[in-house]
């Protein structure tokens, strides 16, 4: 009986560090989707971008992690920037345009990193040790990523409520016009936020990389997932975090207890199918 | 503009004519190269039909017709190499075979589906081909995981060009005879407005549910045809992203909403591909995906939007 409640522990607390980090990958899709409306799926390619440039400042030019991980975020989010101001800008109030260019760009991340570190799976070993809590060894990495997941979430709670940046955000996403009028630069405000986007989905993928395997080609399997998680919370931060952790509980007690483990993802692909057709149909008249 | 306009159709028919007519004789310099080169040629253009039919008319981003080129080929898999069937049979078994299956499973879906609409049906879509090519992999219908299914050859090269090209002849006559008759024209207004052509009596479900169906069926003969080309393949040559992304990429650059449109984004294709794909490896995907987005951006109509600006400007 002890192993069962050790192994039901471990899978909560396993459950809770995936849940947050599918919180933060999606708080950044949703930022995208709720003040440009646009569905970026250039997100899940970012991140990996990211992973892979913390990755390669640590294994080919010996950086310190905590320089890499600073100067991958640095980097990722001047690319989400120039991304926004060369290609999106223009197509940014056109819906099935913003679906093609992002996926344009899926392509061509992917595949860039595909030619450049082929397709083995590569991970970053910070290596902390591991703790043992009650009987369950964690790593620390895994704590350490769940502490960045859960404090960026909060932190950019705080900056969408009490900052000017976020107000006006905010301020965007209801009314672009009334923005405007109230002498908001939105324009501005839209590439500010893009930037926040690709500097969240680096972050998750320095988080990720340090606790799974990443490969190239991962960036669209993320994209569904952050997507999944989108359209639960139905865009809102907050409860982003709560749908991460519901997704991240499911799949970890259904493969842990009920299903083999390489289905894996169909849980999310489930979730999202149920969710997309029964609450986000078209209304008719 | 009347003026203008049906002279304009009647060239995008003539070209497809032509394109058709040199495609039926290029066997004749039994160039093994260039024979492979344009069945793929053709391959790409049935799959562009297919996702033009549904897609291009109504303007309702598909990213999950992979799901029926998988399908599909699952039923030539079944006939030749399960029920072993001799050729000429198993080719019309297979395909019908590979209609029924699509058309059922394309009819059941589009009542959760067709509800959705742009990005929501995108995505909705995307996810059920990983769903189906996660069932696949983990089952054994075609082959376990990433192994790789063969089939006996059945038909020498020759033959297998002209059955391309018959299915190719069928589905273009069929986006043809879509796009010209009654439902063509209510998918387009669909597309340009879906609450207008809903207030004008267009009954928008059941056109959008049966342009979905055709497609799914076209786009299913082509994945039947497959493994008569290939005579091998596993579920990522099937289900993976590459068969949701080859019309779609084909559509953009050749022109959506056009019968002319999929025969030049397959050449474009075809010559960039197999260009690129000698000199840089997996960098001509870069390549590819920065064609795409430069073209969207200039001109979202494609290379037969950007023809038909050209033939207006200078008559």
């Amino acid at each position: 009986m002890a192993v069962e409640t050790t192994q039901i522990l471990s899978s909560i607390l396993y459950g809770l560090i995936e849940g947050s980090l599918y919180g933060l990958l999606g708080v950044g899709l949703s930022l995208a989707l709720g003040v440009m409306k646009i569905i970026n799926l250039a997100h899940g390619p970012l991140a990996v971008l990211g992973a892979y440039l913390f990755f390669s400042f640590i294994a080919y030019l010996g950086i310190l992690p905590v320089a890499s991980a600073l100067l991958s975020l640095v980097v990722v989010s001047v690319i989400g920037l120039v991304i926004y101001l060369c290609l999106i800008d223009r197509i940014v109030t056109v819906e099935s345009s913003t679906l093609i260019v992002t996926y344009g760009l899926e392509i061509v991340i992917g595949n860039l990193l595909l030619s450049m570190f082929t397709g083995a799976t590569r991970t970053v070993d910070l290596e902390l040790g591991s703790l043992n809590i009650g009987g369950i060894f964690i790593g620390l990495n895994r704590l350490l990523a769940l502490v960045v997941a859960f404090t960026s979430i909060i932190v950019l709670d705080f900056v969408s409520k009490k900052t000017y940046l976020g107000k006006a955000m905010r301020a965007t996403a209801e009314d672009i016009e009334a923005a405007e009028l109230m002498g908001v630069n939105t324009r501005k405000i839209y590439a500010l936020s893009y930037l926040l986007c690709a500097f969240l989905a680096a972050l998750f993928g320095l988080c990720f990389i340090t606790t799974h395997s990443v490969d190239p080609l991962t960036g669209s399997l993320l994209n569904i997932k952050a997507f999944t998680i989108t359209v639960l919370s139905g865009g809102n931060l907050g409860l982003a975090l709560a749908a991460g952790l519901l997704l991240g509980f499911s799949e970890i007690i259904l493969t842990t207890f009920v299903i083999p483990t390489a289905y894996q993802h169909i849980i999310a692909f489930a979730i999202l199918l149920i969710v997309l057709t029964t609450m986000y149909r078209r209304k008719r008249e | 503009m009347k003026t203008v306009k049906v002279p304009l159709r009647d060239l995008e028919f003539v070209t497809s004519c032509v394109i058709l007519i040199v495609t039926m004789l290029v066997p004749v310099f039994k160039n093994t190269w260039v024979i492979y080169v344009m069945i793929f040629f053709m391959l790409y253009s049935i799959m562009g039909h297919s996702w033009n039919i549904f897609s291009g008319l109504t303007r309702i981003v598909s990213f999950g017709h992979g799901a029926f080129f998988g399908l599909g080929a699952y039923a030539t898999f079944i006939v030749v190499r399960d029920l072993s069937q001799p050729f000429p049979f198993s080719f019309i078994l297979s395909m019908m075979l590979a209609a029924a299956i699509c058309g059922a499973t394309s009819f059941l879906v589009s009542y959760p589906f067709l509800g959705l609409r742009g990005l929501s049906f995108a995505i909705c879509s995307l996810a059920f081909t990983e769903f189906l090519a996660i069932i696949f992999t983990n089952t054994q219908i075609i082959e376990r995981g990433r192994e790789v299914a063969f089939i006996s050859p059945q038909v020498d090269l020759i033959t297998g060009y002209y059955l391309v090209f018959i299915i190719l002849l069928l589905v273009t006559a069929v986006y043809w005879k879509v796009e010209n008759s009654k439902i063509g024209l209510a998918l387009k207004a669909i597309g340009e407005n879906e609450d207008a052509a809903n207030s004008l009596g267009v009954n928008v479900f059941s056109t959008i549910r049966n342009a979905y169906v055709i497609s799914a069926i076209c786009m299913g003969l082509a994945g039947a045809l497959f493994p008569y080309i290939m005579l091998s393949a596993n579920v990522e040559m099937l289900f993976g992203v590459n068969r949701s992304l080859i019309p779609l990429i084909i559509c953009i650059f050749g022109g959506t909403g056009s019968v002319l449109g999929p025969f030049l984004g397959s050449i474009v294709w075809q010559i960039l591909a197999e260009y690129f794909r000698a000199s840089f490896g997996y960098l001509h995907w870069v390549i590819l995906g920065s064609c795409v987005i430069a073209i969207h951006l200039i001109e979202p109509s494609g290379l037969a939007g950007m023809l038909k600006k050209f033939i207006k400007r200078i008559s």
